[in-house]
């Protein structure tokens, strides 16, 4: 593991994004360990912020591991995926690691034993780095089970040694899945709205962020093939 | 007005192809992507694979399930296909054997490699939408993958490799082109 | 490094293909949505027309269950459409009875991909989608999750369409398991005319134009006004 950057005010070690304009809305980083939701409608970046996040890990030497819980094959998710310039293919399937999660979901409802096989992964991979991509589809799968889930994961992330990535999927005129905040450290919103011309823009706010002074409010959020990043000071 | 390539078009350029590609060693066929998957199945099912004792189809991105069903579909219940994966410990043997793999080419030419023992049991292999390798490999990797084949074919391990391409990655096309002995155009 | 470029078809629809770097991604799901009158049906049938002039095989599911003749009828309004395409470079599969009959999703999934393993289609349409929900056994939801998983193991382009309900921008339960939303909307001019607009909300793989874009909605079928909000 390689040196994690200088220490917050609050003497957290933290892990740089790999979001241009972001680390400086944050004391310089993500703490390390620590749970981020980010949340937001169909389009507003949410898979492209977890490979870049996870990209950036290694760049720096971090173990990474994204589990999708949408079960599609590996291929289709990977192929889209390659299409995003920051994206090294030798460190796909190496120090960025794939786990479809979907098809398990299909077939077992209980929490614990669905924690049990994503910590099976964790164990062997030992990554530093996290994503869940999306979390709001394990409650669509589980049903009444999801309260259960959300408080297991809770637990066990604290044991994970890990900075983890929820992303969740919102409508647009929905805030956040709140239920999913309670459990994490930080949550990022990302939203979109109409520029004066008509246009799509797009919006990253930091909602919350336990124990790290944050910029607040919107700012401008730009998603494309290169990836995505916060135009720092614009709203 | 442009030439309509209707899948009725190319497979009969295919067929008439057919005794140029079972006469050459290293053949690339290239064909309009939205046909890949027909023409490379085409290639698997078709009796050009006498001399041989299997088909080994190595498919880049295509999901067992899908390529079961179209074999069995369209392959007049003809070769006996059975699939595996790279890391599997004893490989499946039937007429054709099918492997599908992204990030390991190398392992997944050897895999099939291990499927043929001994000189009775010589192979055809045949890679489907070479390309799709440039998506989820590094041009070094795909370079070692072709570097891999020449050595089985070297080894006698694999008798024959048909490799079938579009044109979408002029640097894959143009390895497929250095490394195959003869070029199919189906591309129209 | 450049990333490698993604194999694409033209969408059919004047306008729309240089929004999104060419065409659709191939293969890939793409969910329109609109409400009533917004013009998704003529839309999936452009885009199969289109398929049909380029020498590939489309399949269109209906679950409206409306035949075969009534659908010849409402496409021979159009001029992009040939009548002669239907039932050859266009399969037209009326899902309607297996929906009434037989509900069970895992029989009409598999009915689903029966067809496709049958004609190897490079382009699918299935609408509309969202009826189904009133009419199957079991979770709509984990249907929806189980169709387009399945779909993501055909090598198509798979155009759902899915209406939208007052109040709602699109219907969540298909914006995280497709590739491409595109949203079709009106509104009313302040002369009183009804104007219609495309927006394509996300496209993966794509950088692809954002915002709404007028569109024109005739006999010549759906054209993108190019330029125009």
């Amino acid at each position: 593991m390689t040196d994690k950057g200088n220490a917050g005010a609050n003497d957290f070690v933290r892990i740089k994004s790999g979001i241009p304009g972001l680390d400086q809305m944050m004391e310089g980083g993500f703490p390390f360990p620590s749970t981020i939701l980010v949340a937001g409608s169909a389009g507003t970046g949410k898979t492209t912020f977890g490979l870049q996040f996870l990209m950036q890990g290694a760049r720096d030497g971090e173990q990474g591991l994204y589990f999708t819980t949408l079960s599609e094959p590996t291929q289709w998710m990977m192929r889209f995926a390659s299409r995003l310039e920051f994206i090294n293919k030798d460190f796909l399937g190496k120090e960025v690691k794939y786990v479809e999660l979907g098809n398990y979901l299909r077939d077992e409802k209980d929490p614990r034993k669905i924690i049990d096989f994503m910590e099976e992964h964790i164990t062997e991979v030992m990554p530093q780095r996290i994503v869940i991509d999306p979390i709001t589809v394990v409650e669509e799968l589980i049903g009444g089970n999801y309260r259960t889930f959300l408080y297991e994961l809770a637990t066990r992330l604290k044991n994970w040694q890990a900075v983890s990535v929820l992303t969740g999927e919102v409508l647009p005129d929905q805030p956040y899945p709140v239920q999913v905040s309670y459990i994490t450290d930080t949550v990022i919103l990302l939203s979109y709205g109409l520029s004066p011309e008509g246009g799509r823009r797009k919006y990253l706010e930091i909602l919350k962020m336990r124990g790290t002074g944050h910029a607040t409010g919107r700012h401008l959020f730009d998603v494309s093939r290169n990836g995505v990043s916060v135009q720092a000071g614009l709203r | 007005m442009h030439r309509v390539l209707t899948i009725q078009n190319v497979v009969l350029k295919l067929r008439q192809a057919l005794p140029q590609i079972q006469g050459a060693r290293k053949v690339l066929v290239t064909a309009p992507p939205q046909l890949i998957n027909h023409v490379s199945l085409y290639i698997v099912c078709a009796p050009i694979h006498t001399g041989a004792g299997k088909v080994l189809f190595l498919s880049v991105d295509r999901p067992n399930q899908s390529i079961a069903r179209l074999l069995d579909r369209h392959c007049n219940g003809g070769p006996q296909v059975l699939f595996g994966n790279p890391e599997m410990d004893s490989p499946p043997t039937g007429d054709v054997s099918c492997v599908t793999g992204l990030f390991a080419p190398k392992l997944m030419v050897d895999a099939l490699g291990q499927l043929s023992d001994g000189p009775e049991a010589r192979s055809s292999m045949v890679v489907g939408n070479l390309s799709a390798l440039g998506f989820y490999n590094s041009n070094d990797r795909v370079k070692e993958f072709l570097h891999r084949i020449d050595d089985k074919l070297r080894e006698q391990v694999i008798t024959r490799v048909v490799l079938v391409s579009d044109k979408t990655s002029g640097y894959i096309l143009s390895l497929a082109r250095d490394f195959a002995e003869k070029e199919v155009d189906l591309s129209g | 490094m450049t990333a490698q470029d993604l194999v694409r078809l033209k969408s059919g629809i004047p306008g729309m293909d240089e929004m999104m770097e060419g065409g659709f991604p191939f293969p890939s799901t793409i969910l329109v949505a609109g409400g009533a009158g917004t013009g998704k049906t003529t839309m999936a049938l452009q885009f199969l027309a289109k398929g049909a002039q380029e020498g590939e095989q489309g399949l269109f599911f209906t679950t409206l269950s409306e035949p075969t003749q009534w659908m010849l009828r409402y496409v021979s309004r159009f001029g992009f459409i040939e009548k002669e395409y239907f039932g050859k470079q266009i399969k037209y599969i009326d899902l309607g009875p297996f929906l009434t009959e037989n509900n069970q999703p895992g029989r009409i999934l598999e009915h689903i991909e029966e067809q496709i393993a049958e004609h190897m289609p490079q382009r699918i349409v299935i609408d509309p989608l969202t009826v189904v929900g009133e009419m199957i056994s079991g979770s709509y939801r984990t249907f929806l999750y189980d169709l387009t998983t399945r779909l993501k193991n055909w090598q198509a382009v798979s155009l759902l369409t899915g209406e939208v309900l007052p109040g709602q921008m699109y219907p969540v339960e298909l914006s995280y398991v497709v590739d491409t939303l595109v949203l079709l909307s009106t509104d009313l001019s302040p002369e009183g005319t009804r104007r219609k607009y495309l927006e394509i909300l996300k496209m993966r793989g794509t950088n692809h134009a954002t915002g709404k874009n007028l569109v024109d909605l005739s006999a010549r079928g759906f054209v993108v006004q190019v330029g125009l909000r």
